[in-house]
This record gives C-alpha cells, sequence and structure tokens, in this order.
C-alpha cells in the first residue's frame, strides 16, 4: 500500500495540475466520444439517454481496465535491481501496480457526479449494484493482471499482444453502445464478453431498462473466478522463472 | 503464496536440501566468421544455460558467519545468496530457514533521487519486509547510525553517493534480522564509517546472528568468518576453515567487489530500464 501511495505521489508531483489528471484524461476521452456519436453523428440509438452519463459511467471503468491491465505487462519487467534484494512476495509489485489503478479510477468517480449534474438524471437504488460491479472487476483483474504480469516477463512480445487485445476489446465491449438496444441475435453474443455484464451492472442504476438477462452476469464472474485461478496458478508456475530473469 | 517460506523449529540457521538450479545466461557471440562478426555488431547474444548446482546440500548453524568464496566463477555466490535469502527459487530441492535472511545492501544506485531521504528509507524498508511502524520507530538508530542530520527530509538527490550506501546499509541493519547475506557490503563507507559498521557487525556476530558474506578480500574474511565454503563445480569442494580455503584458492584471487555500478539516476519505483545481465 504504501509503495503504491509512493507510485501516485511520484506520478503526479511533477505535473502542475497533480490529481486532476486523474479526472481530465478520462474527461477528455468521454467528452470527445459524446461529440462523435452524439453530436456529429447525431441521435443514433447507440445507448441509452442521456448519452453523456451513458457514456462517462462506462468509460471510467473501461480506463480503469485497460490502464491496468497495460500497466501490468510492465509489473515485473525492469526491476533488476529491486527483486534479487527485495523478500517481499514477488506479486506485490503487481498489485502495486493494481492498486495505483485503482485509486487512479476511485479518484476519477466525482466525473460521474458531474455528469449527473449536468444531465440532471439521478439513479434508482439499485446503483448499489455499482459497488457488486467494482468488486467484479477488481477480482477479474487481478487475475488478468498476474497472467498478463508473469508473461510478458518472460515473453516480452506478450505485451505488444496484450495492447493490440485491448484496443480490439474497446470496440467489443459496449462502452459506446447498449447491449439492451442490440438486435436479439448479436445480444446473446455480446454476453459473452465478460466486461459487458459488468458495465451492465455499473448502469443498471441509473438505467434499469439495461438489465436483459441473468446470462451476462454469470458470464461476468464465472470470468472472473476463473481469471483469478488461472493467474494465481500461471504466476507460481513461472514465479522461479521470473526471478532467474531478474 | 509467499516463496519465503519461515520454519521456526527448524535446528538450523539453514538448510539447503538437494538444491539444483540452471540459469540462462547471455553471452556476446564470438567466432570470425561473417555472420558471427555481424551479430556482433549487432549486439546479438545467445542464450547459454549453465549448470549452477547440481545437488548441493549443506546446513548452516545460527550464529556461523560463513565465507563464500567462488573457485571459478563469480557469480556462483550470487546465486548462492540469492537461494538463501529467497529471492531465487531452486530448479529442484529446497532451502529451509529459521528466520528471514536479508541482504545487506550498499548500492548508492537503490536510492531514488526524487524521492526524500525519509521516503527512501521507507522505499528501502519496506522491500527488507520492515513494516512502517517498525521503520518509524528505528528511524532515530538510523539517523544516528547513517549520520544523516538534516539531510533527512531533504532530497536524496542532494546526498552524495557515499552517503546513500550509508542509507541503504543502515537500513538493511535496522531490519534487525537474525541471520544476513552479502555480496561485497558486510561493511561500507569511508573509514570512519567503516569503523561503526565493524563494531556493530562483529557486535552482531556476538549477538548469535548468522552471517552470509561473499565479495569482500582475504583481510575482511579472515577477520570476520568463522567457517569457509568454496564453491565450484555445481557445489562445494572445500568446507572448513577460512584460512585453509584461502589457501586452497589463493588469497590474490579472493578480492572485494568492485564497489559501484556506473553513477545513475535508477528508480525503485519506475523500476531501471538498463539491459543489466548476468554475465
Amino acid at each position: 500500500m504504501l509503495l503504491a501511495r509512493r507510485d501516485l505521489s511520484q506520478k503526479y508531483r511533477r505535473l502542475r495540475l497533480g490529481y486532476l489528471w486523474a479526472i481530465l484524461e478520462p474527461l477528455g476521452m468521454s467528452v470527445t466520444m459524446w461529440f462523435v456519436f452524439e453530436i456529429l453523428l447525431g441521435g443514433r440509438d447507440l445507448g441509452q439517454q442521456p448519452y453523456y452519463l451513458f457514456l462517462t459511467v462506462a468509460i471510467l471503468p473501461w480506463w480503469w481496465f485497460t490502464s491496468g491491465i497495460a500497466a501490468s505487462t510492465k509489473a515485473l519487467v525492469g526491476f533488476s535491481r529491486t527483486l534479487p534484494v527485495s523478500v517481499l512476495p514477488t506479486q506485490f509489485s503487481v498489485v502495486r501496480v493494481l492498486v495505483t489503478r485503482t485509486f487512479d479510477f476511485i479518484f476519477s468517480l466525482p466525473l460521474i457526479v458531474l455528469a449527473m449534474l449536468v444531465t440532471w438524471t439521478f439513479p434508482g437504488v439499485s446503483v448499489g449494484l455499482f459497488l457488486l460491479a467494482f468488486l467484479i472487476q477488481l477480482v477479474l483483474m487481478y487475475g488478468l493482471s498476474l497472467l498478463v504480469a508473469s508473461i510478458s516477463a518472460l515473453v516480452p512480445d506478450f505485451a505488444r499482444i496484450v495492447r493490440i487485445v485491448l484496443r480490439a476489446a474497446f470496440y467489443l465491449t459496449p462502452v459506446l453502445y447498449s447491449v439492451a438496444l442490440l438486435p436479439e441475435g448479436a445480444r446473446s453474443v455480446a454476453s459473452l464478453n465478460p466486461l459487458a455484464g459488468i458495465l451492465t451492472l455499473y448502469r443498471v442504476g441509473w438505467w434499469p431498462e439495461e438489465h436483459v438477462s441473468m446470462t451476462g452476469y454469470a458470464v461476468s464472474i464465472g470470468t472472473a473466478l476463473v481469471c483469478l485461478i488461472a493467474g494465481v496458478i500461471t504466476f507460481r508456475r513461472l514465479e522461479h522463472r521470473i526471478l532467474k530473469e531478474a | 503464496m509467499a516463496r519465503i517460506h519461515i520454519d521456526e523449529s527448524l535446528p538450523y540457521a539453514l538448510e539447503f536440501d538437494d538444491v539444483r538450479l540452471t540459469m540462462t545466461r547471455r553471452r556476446r557471440r564470438r567466432g570470425q566468421g561473417r555472420a558471427d562478426r555481424l551479430r556482433r555488431l549487432a549486439q546479438d547474444t545467445r542464450k547459454v544455460t549453465e549448470e549452477v548446482f547440481t545437488g548441493l546440500s549443506l546446513t548452516v548453524e545460527p550464529g556461523e558467519a560463513v565465507a563464500l568464496i567462488p573457485r571459478d566463477r563469480r557469480s556462483m555466490t550470487v546465486e548462492f545468496i540469492r537461494l538463501a535469502a529467497g529471492t531465487l527459487i531452486p530448479d529442484h530441492g529446497h532451502v529451509h530457514r529459521r528466520d528471514l535472511v536479508i541482504p545487506i545492501l550498499r548500492r548508492a544506485g537503490l536510492v531514488n533521487a526524487r524521492l526524500t531521504v525519509r521516503q527512501n528509507i521507507f522505499v528501502v524498508g519496506i522491500l527488507l519486509g520492515m513494516s512502517p511502524e517498525e521503520i518509524n520507530e528505528r528511524m532515530d538508530w538510523i539517523v544516528t547510525t547513517a549520520g544523516l542530520g538534516k539531510a533527512l527530509d531533504g532530497y536524496a538527490r542532494a546526498c552524495p553517493p557515499e552517503l546513500r550506501r550509508r542509507i541503504v546499509w543502515t537500513t538493511s541493519m535496522a531490519a534487525q534480522a537474525r541471520a544476513y547475506a552479502t555480496q561485497g557490503s558486510l561493511i561500507v563507507g569511508d573509514e570512519a564509517f567503516r569503523e561503526v559498521g565493524w563494531a556493530h557487525v562483529e557486535k552482531l556476530r556476538e549477538d548469535g546472528v548468522t552471517f552470509l558474506v561473499a565479495g569482500q578480500n582475504a583481510r575482511v574474511l579472515e577477520r570476520f568468518c568463522t567457517r569457509a565454503l568454496v564453491l565450484g563445480e555445481g557445489g562445494i569442494v572445500f568446507d572448513g576453515t577460512v584460512s585453509a580455503a584461502l589457501d586452497l584458492v589463493g588469497r590474490a584471487s579472493v578480492q572485494e567487489d568492485d564497489d559501484e555500478e556506473p553513477e545513475q539516476d535508477v528508480d525503485l519505483l519506475d523500476g531501471d530500464r538498463d539491459e543489466w545481465r548476468a554475465d
């Protein structure tokens, strides 16, 4: 935890706007997307209304996910000085990266409040599911981070693959659009994406009609657990090789 | 899932049980053919897998100060120490330890210039397994011993390498381990600080702290160690008194490690990006 706090203060110390950057980055992204899809392409039924809020609620978790996984590719690389001397468990390096990104995400949450005020739309009670979505995503990301970090420590090419996959995943994941508004056939395919269920849980507090079926949630929770187990096992298996590389 | 297992009921400070280890190293391409020359020019390296230990078994009693002397390859002692401290996991066999084995640090490069000295002490201390409370408790001791004074809350960039070395060394001593391992850093610093260091480690040895010492010159080993291991041929070629071991390998060949890598800003937090490889 302490190391993660140091990471955060390091990350923002030299910037004039400091912690505001945790907000400004996703804010820029969501405003751009809203401008392109709502204003320029105008009135297409991509998602629920108000579209700006709809976008913001999903783009923050997405940003957390993609930046966290991308950062984990470097979590165990380039620590040739610390790994040989550290008596901390090796996976702490991965946890540290994840904790840093998670705090970034939490700091950026006021953006949702801002979007709510701008659009004057407020959620119902089921907004409590936001917390559940957060927890599922955390488990999913921990598993994936371990997996990604350990493999990319040994195979540098893997980091590039991850980057490409993440970029593709942005379009495959209902950030810009809503699963509920897809045609019937496409909907079942889209629910197979573990992030689809998570994003629905984030959004359902504002738009109860986002809830389509339980399958999406089951897929999300199932994938999160599978990733956790796979991550832990892979990490254990590769740990001695990672240490040798250090 | 922790990689370091502590077994408090162990009668020894340290026990290596049929440890085997291979390491992959990168070697520069040799050879005079055109292809080899081109590859050398392109800084291409080839990977070689070396057997470092083939069935190493030994025990170290609590309170022993063991000198590790490499017979042919210096890096063997590094790997021995990393195995003991648990920062390397053997391919086969186990290393059992009764207490944490803490590496003694001395590299000025471990100090991050962009943090304050106090923050650096925290980062290094945490890497060595101390809790923030413990570090706070021992902060006064660290400050007095390393002679930090007002530098404590200044940025580490203002500290000369000499002071940085003292900071990391003192912080590892503050870990108050029951076992220490060191590659070339038993004693650091200038004459005055070496006096302090000697007094400290000799006191520790009398109190029954176990030491694994490598990368020191013959004089230091003879003064400090009670037992010597000569490493070679995938295991131990000699186990006995320090003077006998030194006679075996030749006193002159036992040298103190060169003290420091070239000065550069290394970032413990961001990780260093250099392409360092054991060779």
